[in-house]
């Protein structure tokens, strides 16, 4: 039998929810780099690997190029 | 399916693609959408530089050659598709001249200055919404590829 939560409880479980799908947000708004080798396989480029940041940027300055016509 | 062709078939299998470019394997730009020479070269330009920063980002042996990108960031998505040439498969990274690339763009115009382009190793590089689905647009890009006629410079 499920247990009832009190006033409290449901306060708690709405703010935590509320952080946490704030948290999912902020992360799809993250940019991610995968890259493919030729047979398809995906690999997740971290954050912080060295280029990273390159690679980002010029996504960036792609978009960016688009979005100016 | 000539470049061109290939372009506008490319825009209306997915909604989602903004702007798309093609390369052939020197890295010159054989053609784009939309059709504004200008900003196709720019946007092949960095398609060029995007694709060289991968190849560093991946690192250089410890693993295979990168044929597809996908960069996702918060106002859209970048994706790009390297076919592998006769002479690349199984090979060593390919390498583009960029400064070469730089000075041919300006001095070419942007359509069928590629002579014997085909889809053995083109890139195409495509600018997508931020909801586009990388799956999909991966299958679009290399249906496309594998359809491409060669060019008559």
């Amino acid at each position: 039998m499920k247990e009832s939560r009190g006033l409290l409880g449901r306060t708690v479980g709405v703010l935590a929810d509320s952080v946490a799908a704030a948290a999912r947000r902020k992360r799809s708004h993250e940019p991610r780099v995968v890259l493919y080798d030729s047979t398809g396989a995906p690999r997740l480029l971290s954050s912080d690997a060295p280029g990273c940041d390159r690679v980002v940027e010029l996504a960036q300055r792609m978009i960016a190029h688009v979005a100016s016509e | 399916m000539t470049p061109s062709l290939a372009l506008r078939y490319l825009s209306e299998l997915s909604t989602d693609i903004r702007a798309a470019v093609l390369l052939d394997d020197n890295g010159s730009l054989v053609a784009g959408t939309p059709d504004d020479a200008d900003r196709s070269r720019g946007l092949a330009r960095l398609a060029l530089e995007l694709l060289e920063a991968a190849d560093q980002a991946a690192g250089s042996s410890e693993y295979p050659p990168v044929e597809q990108i996908e960069v996702s960031t918060g106002r859209g998505v970048v994706f790009a598709v390297r076919q592998a040439g006769g002479d690349r498969a199984g090979s060593a990274r390919p390498t583009v001249d960029i400064e070469a690339t730089r000075a041919a763009l300006h001095d070419q115009p942007a359509e069928g200055r590629a002579g014997g382009a085909t889809g053995v190793g083109c890139t195409l590089a495509v600018v997508a919404g931020r909801f586009a689905l990388s799956s999909l647009m991966f299958y679009d890009l290399r249906s496309v590829l594998a359809d491409l006629e060669p060019v008559s410079s």
